[in-house]
Parts: C-alpha cells; structure tokens; sequence
C-alpha cells in the first residue's frame, strides 16, 4: 500500500521536474538537485495536492522539502484518513 | 509553437497548466516563457527582449483587477465621481495605448487579454450599489473597452476570466498561499481553468473545431429506454428530471443553429425512436436537426465509421456523447481520433456539460452564412448521393443538377470562409497550406498574388463558397498555383475544370502565359494526386517523396470551362 503511495509519488515528481523516475532518490530536495528550485517546489506542491486530493497549510509548504519528508507527510495523512 | 506570458501578477506557476493545456485540447507542445512580475507593460514597449526572440506565436496578458485599480481604493471614499470617472477612462486609455504598442512591436503574434475580475477588499460593502463609488462599473466599462479593443484588430482576442470567476466562482479560482509565497493570484483550479479557456480560444482562431456530435438517445437525449417503456413513461418534458432532458436538447438545438452537425448513434430499433422523435411534443430536437443516424444492434465503433464516411468526414471530425461508460470506453480504444468526453453521472448536470461541449470542441470566433446552413448543406448532398444512385450516365446526371456558380474574388467579407476552408479541407488539396484570416487579408491585398473562389448552387440548393484557388506570380510570364481545394461534398462535379479556367483566363489578363502547379502528398489528398495531370497539365518534376511540379502552357492549351456548370463572372481584370 506504501508502496503505491511512494511509486505515485516519485512519478508525479518525476513528471513536474521533467526527470526519469527511476533517478530520483528519496533524499532529494530542495537544496540538492538543480532543477528543483523555488519554483519547481510550487509547482511540486500543486502536483502533490492534485494527485492526492490535500491541500497543505501555507507554513508546511516549505518544511516540505524533500521527498522523503513529503512521503512521511502523505504516510501520515493516509492513516488519519485524509487521502 | 511558442507563447508568452505576461501580467500585472507572478505567472510563474501558469507555464505548466497552459503546456497541458494546449497539448491535451490542441495537440500542440508550447514553449514557454514568462514575463518579469508585474512587467506587462515594459515587456510590450520594448520591441526587442527575450520575450520577442524568437518571435512568439501568442502574446498572453493576464490582468488584474487588484492590480489595476488597487491605486483606486485609496482614493474612495474622499474622491468626487468626476475623478472616479477620469482614472477610469486614464487607466483604460494607457492599457489599450500600451496594448496597441504590443500589438506594433510583436508583429507576428496573436494576442490574448484576459478579461479584468472585480477586485477584492474594497471593503464598500452595499455602498457598491449606493454611492458613485462603483467598482463594479469600472471594470466592467474597462472590460467592454476591451473588448472593443479585441474587435479592432484581428490578431486581438479576450479571454472572459471575469466569466470564469462567475461560473466556479473566487474561492475556487484564487489561493491565498499562492498569492502569499509566488504572487500569484490564481490556484491550482484557477490556473487550469484558465489555460483551457486560453487553449479553447486558440481552436477557434485556427478553426480547429470539430464537426459533428454524435449523440446516443436512451438516457442521454431523454430518461429511460424506448421501447422498454411506454412512450409516456419517458421523461422529456417540462417537468422532474425530463426538463433537464430537454434543457440539454435546446442547448444541442443551438449548438447545431451555430454550425454543428447533429448525428445519432442508438441501439435501438428505428420503428420505435422515430415516433418519438418525430411525434413526442416534448422533443426539442427532431428529425431535420440530424444528419445521420445509425439505429441498429451494431457496434458502436463500426456505426460511428459509418456515419464518418456517409458524412464525408473524418473521424477526427466527430465528437462522440453516451451515457453508458462501456460505450464510451469501447469507441475510445477502438477509435481513438473520435472526441468521447466524460458524461456527467447526475442528470440535471447534462445542461452545463453541453455548454462545456462548446470550449472543448465547437469553439469558433467567426459565423458565416455557410456554417449557418450547415445543416442544411449537408441533408442536400444526401439527397443528391440518393439521386445519383437513380442516375443514367453521369453525363445526365451531372446536367440534371442544373449548376451554376460565381467565380468570387477575395472580398473582406468571404475572407474568413476562404482561411477557413484552407484550414478545414485536407482530401481535395493539393498542397495543404494553412491560413489565418489575418494571412488571407495580407495575400488578398497584395499585388503579385490572385485569389479566385468559387461558390456552387444546383437543384438542390445553395451549396456556398466550395472551392479556393491562391495563385502567385513567380516570374513575368509564370504563375504558380499555390493552394488549389475544393470542398468534398462537391467532388465529382468538375468545379475544378471552371475554378482553373478562371485562374488561367486571370493569369492571362495579367500578361501570364504559364500556369506551374504543386502537388504535396499527405495521408488524406491521394484523390488530387493525378489532378494537374487530368487538367492537362505537362509533369516537370517529381521528387522521391511524391512531390510534383506540372506546368500548362497557356499559350498552347487555354483551360476550358465545365460543359455542365453555368458561370457568373466578377471583373478579372485587376
């Protein structure tokens, strides 16, 4: 189940930063890989909200900054049943 | 192609939305770049920047209402209606001066302004409606302006996001945190909203808009299934759930008035839906408003290619609607050029989904008298198709026909048929070059190009502007035929023999003695492939990919006109 929440993920990112899926490591970010600058991270958030059906409160978009927290954020929300 | 984005807020995040956008509704991947925050009006001054190179395709300017008359709201509520009324008309005057200046500097651009929402935070409250100080009244006097604007030039287009906020309204267009953390002013379904809209408009200013909506009969154009019920147990009428059944059949009864083909693929048996097509007083749509149908047990798919060929389109043409997903789901993989849009699932829902058919398939910025009879044209050539199954010779048959027909030259008021004929026809082309309405002003005018087009009318009725010929002087004595096309319904007819005696009578007028003539093969205009040559046309050239070039000496074989069509002709002499 996990599982598909992290593969829907790395793909929706995948797609917004225009890279192959299979390049991304959990630990990239915001500070590590080029192409995700400041406005790659809004774009990512959108895409984030669209595919999971969340909205994110405005301070946690930018404590949102690298995969793995995003995926531990989705984790998180999947099992107080808000996705 | 390449677009450009400019507004009075951060347009950043707009990029990807209008990409998706024009490749899901258009087909078509942009490249795009995105003006400075809140530099719209030093991006269309300068003529030369970033921006301009290369030049772009379209010119996308978002505004504001906020930012536009934000100064505004300071000056209420100690200002005096004169003053209100002055910075409205200033505001107005340097936005179109500034546009006009776009509009000069990025010459080879379509532009799209959207239009300006109500800004918010004025905190007026009821004083909106009691004093002069009138917000509303100053976009929306802005706004017609605008549209003014739009209408004075023909690479000038608005896009109504005043109306989009109207029908999805502000708390789902706008995000606060977007505004907050990117200046901008728009969410994620705002953003969206809007690129399909900006990606709608472009369909309709390159005539890329389907022809005919294919519509099933049980539960989509009334509740229930014929046959099953008693033809009162249908619900069509003006009561429940049946008024919304018929609200969607006025809206499709509009959308055919406007120049949609109307067709009907049903499984059912056609001895019990004509009844009620025909006879139930709550139908809206009858028989006369379709072009085709398929009534039958069959397969869907198979019906639709049918009605495709019986209609002489392709099935690119068609948009496919059906309350049944497995149906919809089955046209889609088997055919997937056939448009097959999601159904909604509630009924009363079906209204809103007809006008949504509209942006996503039938947008259209022109209206000739030939799209108003489109209908019309169409049950006259199925007639017609009937007749010549009857016919003796085809010499008889042609002759029965009675046809008479004016050669035109390219007048401003049959400038939009012509680009959109050239834009629409691709099986009797020879060339398939594309035109803007714009493109076809610009050679109209010109000196060394002949526009000649010709209109057809038989027994059967008026058939309009049906064929195109766009000619160029390539030396003094040599004229070449660029674009030669002709619509479908009239093949076989010889039109072609009376539009290239015009040309070359013309050309002659002119001081020509040579006709040259191209050929480019595509998937679709195989039929024209031996055209130059049945025309008596001498092959100069042809290259490994099927290009040719022919070549008539006037001098030597003047063209004749068709034995079976009469002629009118206008002043050729230039």
């Amino acid at each position: 189940m996990n599982d598909r929440l992290e593969s829907r993920l790395l793909e929706t990112i995948a797609d917004i930063l225009n890279v192959p899926n299979r390049q991304l490591k959990l630990s990239d970010g915001v500070d590590v890989m080029d192409e995700w600058d400041s406005l790659a991270h809004l774009n990512i958030i959108l895409g984030v909200e669209e595919t999971f059906g969340i909205r994110f409160p405005p301070k946690r978009i930018f404590q949102l900054t690298s995969i793995e927290v995003i995926l531990a954020e989705l984790k998180h929300l999947k099992e107080n049943g808000r996705t | 192609m390449r677009a450009i984005i400019l507004g009075t807020s951060g347009l950043d995040l707009m990029a990807r939305p209008l990409q998706e956008a024009f490749s899901r509704l258009c087909g078509l991947s942009v490249e795009v770049a995105v003006g400075g925050y809140g530099q719209w009006q030093q991006n269309l001054l300068s003529a030369t920047s970033d921006l301009s190179e290369p030049p772009p395709d379209m010119v996308l300017v978002v505004l504001d209402g906020e930012d536009l008359f934000g100064r505004y709201l300071e000056e209420l509520p100690t200002s005096t209606p004169i003053a209100m009324e002055n910075a409205s008309n200033s505001r107005m005057e340097e936005t179109l001066e500034t546009l006009n200046r776009g509009l000069v500097n990025f010459p080879a651009s379509q532009f799209v302004v959207t239009t300006v929402g109500y800004p918010s935070g004025t905190m007026l409250g009821s004083l909106e409606d009691n004093s002069y100080a009138a917000m509303h009244e100053m976009v929306d006097d802005f706004n017609r302006g605008l549209r003014r604007w739009a209408r004075s030039s023909r690479r000038a287009h608005v896009v109504d996001a005043l109306g989009l906020l109207l029908t999805y309204g502000s708390r789902q267009m706008r995000d606060g945190r977007f505004w907050a953390l990117a200046r901008c002013r728009w969410s994620r379904e705002g953003l969206s909203l809007l690129a399909r809209r900006v990606a709608s408009l472009w369909n309709a200013i390159n005539g890329n808009i389907r022809k005919c909506l294919v519509l099933d009969l049980d539960n989509t154009l009334w509740g229930g299934v014929a046959g099953e019920e008693e033809v009162s147990g249908l619900q069509i009428g003006h009561e429940g759930i049946g008024l919304a059944y018929r609200e969607f059949q006025t809206r499709l009864k509009r959308l055919r008035s406007l120049g949609a083909l109307l067709a009907i693929a049903s499984k059912n048996d056609e001895s019990l839906v004509w009844p009620i097509i025909d006879n139930h007083p709550d139908m809206v749509l009858r028989r006369s408003d379709f072009v085709a149908w398929r009534i039958n047990w069959d397969d869907k798919a198979k019906n639709l290619q049918e009605i495709a060929a019986e209609l002489n389109i392709g099935l690119d043409s068609l948009v496919f609607v059906d309350d049944n997903p497995a149906e919809r789901e089955r046209v889609r993989r088997a055919l997937p050029e056939v448009a097959v849009p999601e159904c909604p699932t509630e009924v009363t829902c079906l209204p809103e989904f007809a006008e949504e058919l509209v942006w996503d398939y039938f947008n259209r910025i022109t209206l000739s008298d030939e799209d108003l009879r489109k209908t019309e044209q169409y049950q006259a050539r199925a007639k017609q198709l009937e007749l010549e199954g009857k016919s003796q010779s085809v010499e008889e048959f042609l002759r029965s026909l009675k046809m008479h027909a004016r050669l035109l030259l390219p007048d401003p008021t049959i400038q939009p048929r012509l680009a959109q004929m050239t834009q629409k026809t691709n099986q009797f082309n020879t060339t398939t070059r594309r035109y803007t309405e714009a493109e076809m002003a610009r050679l109209a005018a010109a000196e060394d190009w002949l526009i000649l087009a010709s209109d057809l009318s038989d027994h059967f009725g008026d058939h309009g502007i049906v064929a195109l010929a766009m000619v160029q002087r390539v030396s003094a004595q040599q004229w070449q035929i660029n674009n030669f096309l002709m619509s479908c319904r009239v093949v076989g007819r010889t039109l072609e023999q009376l539009l290239l005696w015009g040309v070359a009578q013309a050309v002659w007028e002119r001081g020509g003695t040579c006709l040259l003539a191209e050929y480019i093969p595509t998937k679709k205009n195989d039929m024209v492939r031996q055209l130059w040559g049945d025309l008596g046309f001498t092959l100069l050239q042809q290259d490994d990919d099927g290009r040719s070039v022919c070549s008539l000496d006037l001098r030597s074989k003047m063209a004749e006109p068709s034995p079976y069509i009469e002629v009118k002709l206008p002043g050729l002499t230039p």
